[in-house]
């Protein structure tokens, strides 16, 4: 019974008090930048998931194996590796998504919260813990990146979950279609991405701080 | 075990199995990502010049030009892709030319990192007004001597005129300045062709 309390709470921790994005603000980068719509924002997301998880498998595995020296340049080849699959498995199966997201698939290899979680979590836990840990940070970022991702896609374009084939449907009529709304540009621009996350982050602080507050 | 023997080990073993498995996925993956670019660039020549069927590829002064044929032989064009500066990046345009190099098919844009909502629009589905024509859609059947010419916020009046982007006249006018270079060099390479 402990043992199963203790998996969920390795793997919720990820989603709201140890969010690698609200909390830990890490992974800025791919965060910024791939979130123009909800489903470049998810794909990353779970491209992230599936190389965090897996990675943490595998370093958990061969935890005792790995000279304490030479352990972030092995947790880094893992990790490549786990990348360079997922970054040919999108250039094979969804080409347009992988021209979409460009560069920011090869550099999840950089992406602090991976590493971060295999030194601080794989490397020191059992084999299921591990996994339960990188899985709720993998979906703690993709649920921050699709978050982003809706509310730029909404006020930039008055639409949501556009693909290549799919308009999206609409939330707000924008001017062109004869509604009132006039969208933002600035929303699917680099600075669209650093307000809305500005703001979110405001947000759940001052909300976190209250129930801290209230605890008291 | 001496410790620096171990980490050689370690390295060099877990070197060994994602090379391996990289080899293995990359087997797989090639075949597929190259049956798209292929198709990319099929689909990219039958836009600039409808009714294509087959294409062959010519190579001039490392200029590559795919010579356009319809099903039953008939020379339609010639498509070529010109590359050069935007507003925020390189654009990349393919050029389809026809036989009587005084045309355009029309063209089509193949890689742009132009501002999305103003520059962006180079390769959006956006009707321009008062032209009531998409950016691209302007270059159909468009007349290239004297080399093209863009105005802004108005209808072009000439057959060798296109209507600038309102907002992103640095746009407009790299695609149209690659589209001329480009129809310069075809013009070069078929002449020598013809002069050998």
């Amino acid at each position: 019974m402990k043992t199963s309390w203790q998996l969920y709470g390795d793997l919720i921790k990820g989603l709201w008090r140890e969010n690698p994005v609200l909390r830990q603000l890490l992974g800025m980068c791919p965060t910024l930048a791939v979130t123009t719509t909800v489903l470049q924002g998810f794909t990353m997301g779970m491209a992230v998931t599936f190389v965090i998880a897996l990675s943490g498998m595998v370093i958990s595995s061969f935890r005792h194996l790995i000279p304490h020296q030479v352990r972030i340049a092995t947790f880094t080849i893992i990790i490549a590796t786990f990348v360079t699959i997922i970054d040919l498995t999108l250039a094979a199966t969804m080409p347009s998504m992988s021209k979409a997201l460009g560069p920011y698939v090869p550099l999840i290899v950089v992406n602090c919260i991976i590493l971060g979680r295999m030194e601080a979590f794989a490397s020191k836990n059992r084999v299921s813990r591990s996994f339960m840990d990188t899985l709720g940070m993998g979906l703690g970022f993709t649920l921050i990146l699709v978050i982003l991702g809706g509310i730029r896609e909404i006020l930039s374009t008055g639409s949501i979950l556009s693909t290549g084939f799919f308009p999206g449907y609409q939330v707000l009529i924008t001017r062109a279609n004869g509604g009132w709304f006039e969208p933002w540009v600035i929303m699917i621009l680099p600075p669209g991405a650093f307000i809305t996350l500005g703001i979110l982050l405001g947000l759940i602080n001052t909300f976190s701080k209250k129930t801290q507050l209230n605890l008291k | 075990m001496k410790t620096p023997l171990r980490m050689i080990i370690t390295l060099a073993v877990v070197g060994l199995f994602a090379g391996g498995s990289l080899a293995f996925i990359y087997q797989w993956a090639q075949p597929q990502i190259a049956a798209y670019q292929k198709k990319t660039l099929t689909q990219a020549i039958f836009n600039v010049l409808p009714g294509t069927k087959n294409y062959r590829l010519l190579k001039k002064n490392h200029l590559k030009v795919y010579r356009c044929e319809d099903a039953s032989g008939n020379l339609l064009g010639y498509a070529l892709v010109g590359e050069g500066g935007g507003y925020q990046d390189k654009i990349r345009v393919m050029v389809g030319v026809k036989p009587d190099l005084e045309t355009l098919g029309g063209i089509e844009i193949l890689y742009t990192k132009e501002t999305p909502g103003l520059g962006g629009k180079i390769a959006t589905q956006d009707v321009l007004q008062p032209s009531g024509k998409t950016f691209t859609q302007q270059f159909r059947g468009l007349k290239i001597s004297p080399p093209i010419e863009y105005v802004k916020n108005k209808k072009p009046k000439d057959p060798n005129q296109i209507q600038a982007i309102t907002g992103a006249t640095i746009s407009s006018r790299s695609v149209v300045k690659i589209v001329n270079k480009v129809i310069a060099s075809l013009r070069t390479a078929l002449e020598e062709k013809a002069g050998n």
